[in-house]
């Protein structure tokens, strides 16, 4: 099983450090890793695939598949959709509809990709905001959709 | 386009306000009053034009008027600290508003050392010289409601305010015992924008102008790189205040205009979703706090190039960035 690194824990300590304007760096374990690049390798992704800051304003089942629109303005990506095959919610702490992402990992192992995300959202009931989310899919596929 | 050269050198200028505004004014308008004080020109100005079927139609007005007289009062304040033009029309029929909009515009010279003003008109800058310019009355938000009545006076707001921003010159450098301004842009920068100048990055006038109206266009952002960085960040270390830096989002890049504003102009800008960039988590942390109560983060996403930043509370509107991107790479 992976291990989920964009945790609430790692989230506060990197805002202490760069508060301080220390660095803080995060130590992947190399079997993660792999899993890690697999998943960007299968799905095309560079290093910097991130929708951290897209708030998500949509979420629909299209048959098995789960699609999640968000808006990207805040973002830093163009796409304003993701798609996850044969998706599966295993965790989802708070309400998806309404909240941002902020951190996540990716991996895929198994035949299987899974999708741990950080979000930050407005019914949380912890002092920062934080919540877990967590898909499985067999693929994901990201658009840009004309609103 | 002008440029600023190097940190500590200025250029001297001698401006020589040839215009004869008395007798501009004196042909422009029906009555006026120019009145200068310490620290800021204003004219309050009236005129009077007799009103067609078309302009009733475009303004909407009541057709038993027609022929009837339109007043149209022009109240333009120029304030020397920040470098601020205020432009208020305001029409009026017979003692009832018709339309009141005030502009907030920054003055400055342009590449031919003539002053020109940059007005933020419904988010978009717009050149005082534009405006003189009977083509593009049209075009532009607040004057194209306006229409053919505007068409009429357009050339007397443009030369009322140069009136203005001339006076102003000449009553700011009279205080200082000689005709001089220190810079193209010099007046620009007079408080609001000050040390823009002392940058080594090349910026416009009309940037700067731009920025101090409150008019950020992302055709005037550069991209980040760490000699710019290090250029903007000396700049702003160097003031004892808060600076902030406009700043976009371009993919996954980070541009910035490396004209800095004070805090209080990036209150308004940032809850609109306008982002900013500063040199210290501190600085960032405060303009959040200062637009929205609080702040949330700092945050980053942990990956090469990416930028700390904090958000306003709800994390409505832009980023508050700040520092070095991660692994200090630049350009991703």
């Amino acid at each position: 099983m992976s291990t989920r690194y964009s945790t609430k824990e790692d989230y506060l300590q990197f805002a202490a450090a760069a508060e301080k304007g220390v660095e803080y760096k995060q130590v992947v374990a190399e079997k993660d890793l792999r899993l890690m690049n697999a998943a960007k390798r299968r799905l095309g992704l560079n290093d910097h695939f991130t929708l951290g800051d897209c708030k998500i304003t949509g979420v629909i089942n299209r048959g098995l598949d789960l699609v999640i629109d968000f808006d990207n303005s805040q973002g830093f990506v163009n796409y304003n959709q993701i798609v996850f095959e044969n998706g599966n919610v295993v965790e989802m702490e708070y309400p998806m509809e309404g909240s941002f992402f902020l951190n996540h990992d990716l991996y895929f192992e198994n035949g299987l990709f899974t999708f741990y995300c950080l979000i930050w959202s407005p019914e949380s009931q912890e002092s920062a905001g934080l919540g877990y989310l967590t898909f499985t899919a067999t693929d994901i596929k990201v658009n840009q959709i004309e609103k | 386009m002008s440029t600023f050269s190097n940190k500590d050198e200025k250029v001297v200028r001698t401006v020589v306000a040839d215009i004869d505004y008395q007798a501009l004014l004196d042909t422009s308008f029906d009555s006026y009053n120019l009145e200068t004080k310490e620290q800021s020109v204003s004219l309050n100005a009236q005129k009077s034009f007799s009103v067609t079927k078309e302009q009733i139609d475009n303004l909407g007005l009541d057709n038993s008027i027609e022929g009837n007289n339109v007043n149209v009062k022009y109240d333009i304040n120029y304030d020397f600290d920040s470098n601020l033009i205020y432009l208020t029309v305001t029409f009026t029929d017979f003692n009832e508003i018709i339309e009141s909009e005030t502009l907030q515009g920054a003055v400055f010279y342009d590449e031919n050392n003539k002053i020109d003003a940059v007005f933020n008109v419904d988010g978009e800058p717009v050149l005082m010289s534009e405006i003189a310019d009977m083509n593009l009355v049209n075009k532009c938000g607040f004057f194209g409601k306006l229409f053919n009545a505007v068409k009429k006076v357009a050339k007397v707001v443009a030369v009322a305010a140069t009136v203005v921003a001339v006076a102003a010159v000449v009553v700011s450098t009279a205080g200082v015992g000689a005709v001089a301004v220190a810079g193209v842009g010099a007046s620009v920068g007079a408080g609001v924008i000050a040390g823009s100048t002392a940058l080594g990055v090349a910026v416009s006038a009309a940037t700067i102008a731009a920025v101090a109206a409150g008019v950020f266009v992302l055709a005037d952002a550069i991209t980040v790189t760490a000699d710019v960085l290090a250029d903007v960040t000396c700049d702003l270390e160097r003031k004892n205040e808060a600076m902030y830096c406009p700043a976009f989002l371009v993919g996954q890049s980070l541009r910035i205009i490396p004209v800095p504003v004070k805090r209080s102009q990036a209150v308004e800008p940032i809850k609109a979703g306008q982002s900013f960039w500063t040199v210290s988590s501190m600085w960032a942390r405060d303009l959040a706090v200062a637009a929205s109560g609080g702040a949330i983060g700092p945050e980053c996403d942990n990956r090469p190039g990416y930028y700390h930043h904090y958000h306003l509370v709800g994390r409505v509107g832009g980023h508050s960035f700040f520092g070095t991107p991660i692994d200090g790479i630049y350009n991703k």
